[in-house]
């Protein structure tokens, strides 16, 4: 139950939507799938203005860019995309798997056909499933200020903190663009939970190309290991170039992750379980990826 | 007090009629459905998304109404459980949960035939038995009717894709 | 009219009938208490402890008082109401002066919305003076300034003992012991707490969401000073209960005061946060085992010693038996049990489905498990070996124990899927394992009371005071009146769930319902069919020897010919409505016992790599007796299951060091099963006859379900895990040791 009053907006365009963000300056919070939102403020979190930005056109698409040879070349989905939508998207499974393999893990189908992608990466839990692999695939995140001033940077740089992003009081996050690449890609998203269908403990995605020679665009980004999702740059670089990757160069860096990673312990998991398991759920991870491009 | 109670003119259509309610903006979709309109099938179990009883098809996907704000169903539709049956009768689902006793007490049971029709509505062909699992894992049942609903929504399956 | 009962026919039943009450349920038109809405209804919210332990000193309202909505505070300061249901041993208040947990009610604020209700009541004040407090039994036990309660913080001991263990621990040729131990677990009714109470003068009625209307009647007019007459209970739709809605609950009693004093119907409603820390769960143990076997594998004897977390009030029912039950297992020369309940300032515990149940059969059946494989044995055999044939004086009236264990290993493949555990040679990957669990239960007899009627046009209606939570009784009730009388169950109307209109039943608990109140339907029944048969006498002038009601027709029974239909018979006689108001006292001869039995069968699959236990198969086979309605039996036995898989893997309230809260008072930190997380659950029934009728039903299931998955664990990986829930973490780090 809500307690405290707030006001309600449902801007029918982006321009309405920033007139009512400058107006309630620092006090309005935007509201997509409210599937954090709505509990947040039942846990007594007071948002004295909401705007929901459901009603805006525009932000709902899954757009293809193709290059000249008339191959994808990135994706841009929409803000509003929930995760169903992107589960369920057949451009989307075909070139992005991983994103839809993340999505359709999130907690279960009434949370999926309800959350979005826009905001769950403002809402930027260090565990969320998609910053992960917003991260892992170079997501690009498209912003758009007052004014129509857009801006886009990369999802690295949008995750500042725990629920701390770069996204300004006064802008919206319109979409979330991924480069797709035609080479033969790897990946795989694996996640420790306390119960089936939690939000994770922590979550390793990983994604990777094979030219046929050898193995690059290696990317293992991990999530609740810290204050944002990250990228483990040392342990990708260790394999990038590789022409092969044994099992045991898989175990060299499950080991590695937990050398430089932190994952937190809880009152029902201790601290040692827990590093132990991102070591071994990084290298599960790891070994489907792998064997995807080689199997 | 900060801030007087806010109301919102919320329209809507709800199981297939054009309704119209003052709300307050702090009311949930699901407290609106059972105290303004009196369509108490939906349950309030949890109020945190966590059982999935007050689910209700939104737009034709089935949510937790419990974690919507009724403010944001404004120009959407919603079908409540007592939107599925005609004239009194039970839909074929609703009837294969009668028929295999995929019920005990009852209060998860809108939400499991909600759950159930949304995952019915979207599939391609007949659902095995592992994707009924993770389809209605979001609707938790204490009474521990697991066996039986599969065994409902399989028969709903399979009669539809006969058809 | 015992004999009656005892002489009827014993035909094995194969009735499955979908819920009498089915299209209401699935057609969200059942009525809940949450769903009433009465004119000019206010909402009443309580307000508890923020300390573990202490006496209330002030309650500044003043705050409260300026929420708009606000209508009215109710505290300890000013209402001492009893709560005579809410303790066993002491006196326990509505609204606690002296406050023993986190979350103890105060008082409760009353206001025209919920959302006022709920503000107001955040912003009471009360000042109290702390008092020590104790979280756990060690802190209990060790603590001598501790006064949870002025007469001692325990319980007990509760013993019981027959034969003389400590001879046969010295001359038996194995001897084990070990510790077991269980955690606090919350029922989980998915419709949480809630009552609708108004007054019409000094009458009162209460909407009551309880497993009992009349035990719920009964209770508020005691509360309150009233005659029962002048409380009217009505209870026709509950969403669950387990045992934690057991007959008054404090929620009723607050409803029923705030209308008094507002003038206005009340509905209190509870968050399920409050449903987890102010409605009771399944307190805790700590369990010392020993056996004494032979190398032959007879069990000699078995000792327990035990101590459980009760929290600060117990309402569970039979004084001291918090652990209860495997001493009807086996056949053994001896049995000792000593067993204390520990006050600690955390909630209440009380009543969850088979109350010390498996939270014994764990450790017993656990142990049992142990003693077996330290033989060298047959899980199974050893079982089999062992189990009760009769009991320690006198006999069983029914004993389908044996059938229960060898069909059930049987229908298992039991000897082809159990092996001796090996070592794991492999450090990755699934491994699998079978495990098997016996239990037994009670299975009482007692007061009951129906009316049952039929009209003039054949319709038959049965009335009793059920509430049918979830386990079918109404569904029940109404096929053993339709069977008794020879009226089609289609032809069958039922009444129930309201003190007003209905006989008195003991309601859903205790597995009691169709032993108690159904022998009264049948009684009742039979009447009805007689009075048919002599009316087809008179009407047709042939003999009532000769003449069978039979889906609602006259037959004869010479020539199996109708003669005509009960509604024309109805119509011919010229009568009304027949009825028959029945109360029913069956008892057990001296020396007799009357039990059911189970055997359980698991499968598991373990990762070695992260310890995560999956459960792949599941096979129930129960002695419950005749079964009135196979349907509804086999779900009521796959629920129990799912809960004790819940027991098994994931449930646990967390009880905080610091102050004794609950630290997951949510469904999403208190992790009860999911469709995704249940097997296939077969489930099949002996053929067993009981001389007194169906014997008990709902209890049973939840109690072997623990111990079987964790032999099965045993038995894939070679690890054994003794504490509840199994820990994943627990599970791999003895794997590693075992390396």
């Amino acid at each position: 139950m809500i307690i405290e009053p707030f006001q309600y907006f449902s801007p029918q365009s982006l321009d309405e939507a920033f007139e009512i963000l400058s107006e309630h300056h620092g006090e309005a919070k935007i509201i997509a799938g409210g599937q954090s939102l709505i509990p947040l403020m039942k846990m007594g979190v007071e948002v004295p203005c909401i705007v929901d930005i459901k009603k805006i056109p525009g932000l709902k698409a899954i757009e293809l860019s193709k290059d000249g040879l008339g191959n994808v070349s990135s994706i841009k989905v929409g803000a509003l995309v929930t995760y169903n939508d992107i589960e369920g998207s057949n451009p989307v499974k075909k070139n992005l798997p991983l994103l839809a393999k993340t999505a359709s893990g999130i907690g279960h189908p009434l949370i999926r056909n309800r959350g979005t992608i826009g905001g769950s990466l403002s809402h930027c839990d260090p565990a969320a499933d998609l910053c992960a692999t917003a991260l892992a695939l170079n997501a690009r995140i498209c912003i758009t200020g007052p004014g129509l001033k857009t801006r886009s940077i990369s999802a690295d740089e949008f995750f500042k903190g725990p629920l701390e992003t770069d996204l300004q009081d006064d802008e919206i996050l319109t979409a979330v663009e991924f480069p797709v690449s035609a080479m033969k890609m790897g990946y795989d998203v694996q996640k420790l939970t306390l119960g089936h269908g939690d939000f994770p403990v922590f979550i390793v995605s990983v994604s990777l190309h094979n030219d046929g020679k050898k193995f690059t665009d290696i990317a293992i980004a991990l999530g609740g290991v810290g204050e944002t999702a990250v990228r483990a740059g040392e342990c990708e670089s260790l394999l990038n170039g590789r022409e092969s990757i044994t099992d045991e160069d898989i175990l060299e860096v499950s080991k590695m992750i937990t050398e430089k990673y932190d994952p937190p312990s809880s009152a029902e998991l201790s601290h040692d379980y827990t590093l132990d398991m991102l070591a071994v759920y990084t290298r599960k991870a790891l070994i489907n990826a792998v064997q995807m491009v080689t199997g | 007090m900060k801030m007087e109670a806010q109301t919102f003119d919320l329209k809507f259509k709800l199981n297939g009629k054009e309704v119209n309610v003052l709300v307050d903006t702090r009311e949930t979709l699901l407290d609106v459905i059972r105290d303004s309109f009196g369509l108490t099938g939906a349950k309030k179990g949890c109020d945190e998304a966590a059982c999935g009883a007050c689910s209700v098809l939104f737009n034709g996907h089935a949510v937790c109404s419990c974690t919507m704000l009724a403010a944001e169903a404004h120009g959407g539709s919603i079908v409540t459980v007592e939107g599925l049956s005609s004239n009194g009768k039970p839909s074929f689902l609703q009837k294969t949960f009668m028929e295999n006793d995929a019920l005990q007490c009852g209060f998860c049971t809108s939400g499991q035939i909600i759950a159930a029709a949304f995952l019915l509505d979207n599939a391609e062909g007949e659902l095995d038995d592992h994707e009924i699992r993770e389809g209605l894992s979001g609707n938790v049942c204490r009474c521990g009717a697991y066996n039986k609903i599969l065994h409902a929504v399989s028969e709903a399956s399979r009669n539809r894709a006969v058809k | 009219m015992m004999e009656a009962v005892l002489e009827r026919q014993h035909a094995k039943s194969h009735v499955s009938e979908p819920r009498i009450d089915a299209r209401e349920r699935v057609m969200g038109l059942a009525k809940y208490t949450a769903d009433w809405h009465v004119k000019d209804m206010l909402y009443a919210r309580i307000f508890t402890s923020t300390v573990p332990h202490g006496i209330v000193k002030n309650i500044d309202s003043s705050e409260a008082a300026k929420t708009p909505g606000f209508v009215d505070m109710v505290s300890c300061l000013e209402d001492s109401t009893l709560w005579e249901a809410g303790e066993r041993e002491h006196v326990r208040r509505v609204f606690a002066d002296h406050v023993r947990f986190v979350g103890d009610c105060i008082g409760a604020v009353t206001a025209t919305t919920r959302i006022a209700a709920k503000k107001a009541a955040s912003l009471v004040s009360v000042q109290y003076e702390e008092l020590p407090a104790s979280f756990n039994i060690d802190s209990t036990l060790g603590n001598s300034n501790l006064k949870i309660w002025d007469n001692g913080n325990t319980i007990g001991p509760l013993k019981f003992e027959y034969g003389d263990a400590e001879e046969e621990f010295r001359n038996s040729q194995v001897v084990m012991e070990r510790h077991y131990s269980t955690s606090r677990l919350h029922n989980v009714p998915l419709e949480p707490a809630i009552s609708l109470a108004w007054w019409d003068g000094d009458n009162l009625t209460v909407v009551a969401a309880t497993q009992s209307v009349h035990g719920c009647r009964n209770g508020i007019a005691k509360d309150l000073g009233l005659l029962p007459e002048k409380v009217r209970v009505i209870g026709y739709y509950k969403g669950g209960g387990f045992g934690n809605k057991i007959n008054s609950m404090n929620y009723d009693l607050i409803a029923a005061i705030c209308s008094r004093r507002t003038g206005k119907p009340v509905m209190v409603e509870y968050s399920r946060e409050d449903e987890f820390i102010n409605v009771h769960g399944r307190w805790s143990t700590d369990q010392d085992l020993r056996i004494a076997a032979d190398r032959d594998g007879r069990i000699n004897a078995v000792e327990v010693k035990a101590n459980c977390d009760i929290g600060a009030y117990t309402r569970h029912m039979k004084r001291g038996h918090f652990i209860e039950g495997p001493e009807h297992y086996y056949s053994t020369e001896a049995w000792n049990a000593e067993i204390y309940g520990v006050y600690t300032n955390t909630p209440a515990t009380g009543h969850m489905r088979a109350p010390p149940g498996p939270q014994s059969a764990f450790s017993v059946e656990s142990l049992v498990d142990e003693m077996a494989y330290e033989l060298g044995m047959d899980p199974v055999e050893m079982r089999f070996k062992n189990y009760i044939r009769h009991p320690n004086s006198g006999k069983f009236t029914s004993n389908g124990f044996e059938e229960c264990i060898t069909r059930g290993a049987e229908e298992f493949g039991w000897k082809q899927r159990w092996k001796r555990p090996e070592k794991q040679n492999t450090r990755r990957g699934l491994v699998t394992g079978v495990g098997v669990a016996i239990g037994s239960w009670h299975s009482g007899l007692g007061h009951g009371e129906a009316i049952v009627s039929i009209d003039s046009t054949g319709v038959l209606e049965v009335n009793t005071g059920v509430v049918d939570i979830g386990t079918g009784a109404k569904t029940t009730m109404a096929l053993i009146a339709s069977g008794e009388a020879g009226i089609p169950f289609s032809d069958t109307r039922v009444i129930w769930g309201d003190t007003e209109t209905s006989p008195f039943s003991v309601g859903e608990s205790g597995s009691r319902t169709t032993g108690f109140t159904g022998t009264a339907v049948r009684e009742a029944a039979r009447q009805i069919r007689s009075d048919l048969l002599s009316i087809g006498e008179k009407v047709h002038g042939i003999s009532s020897s000769k003449l069978e009601i039979k889906e609602g027709n006259l037959i004869h029974s010479g020539n199996g010919n109708v003669i005509s239909s009960v509604r024309e018979l109805m119509h011919a006689s010229g009568n009304g409505r027949i009825t028959k108001s029945v109360t029913t006292e069956p008892a057990l001869k001296e020396g007799e016992e009357r039990f059911v039995f189970a055997a359980h069968f698991a499968e598991v699959a373990v990762d070695l790599e992260t310890g995560e236990v999956k459960l792949t198969d599941y096979l129930a086979y129960h002695d419950s007796g005749e079964i009135v309605n196979r349907l509804t039996a086999e779900s009521q036995v796959q629920g129990g299951i799912v809960m004790g898989i819940g027991m098994a893997l994931t449930e646990k309230l967390l009880i905080s060091k610091t102050d004794g809260s609950i630290e997951n008072p949510s469904l999403l930190l208190y992790r009860i099963p999911n469709m995704a997380q249940i097997p296939k659950i077969k489930v099949f029934f002996t053929d067993t006859i009981d001389p007194y009728g169906p014997k008990s039903l709902g209890e049973i299931p939840i109690i072997p379900v623990t111990a079987a998955i964790g032999n099965a664990i045993f038995n894939a990986t070679g690890v054994r895990l003794r504490n509840l829930p199994f820990s994943r973490e627990e599970l791999l780090r003895e794997l590693k040791g075992k390396k």
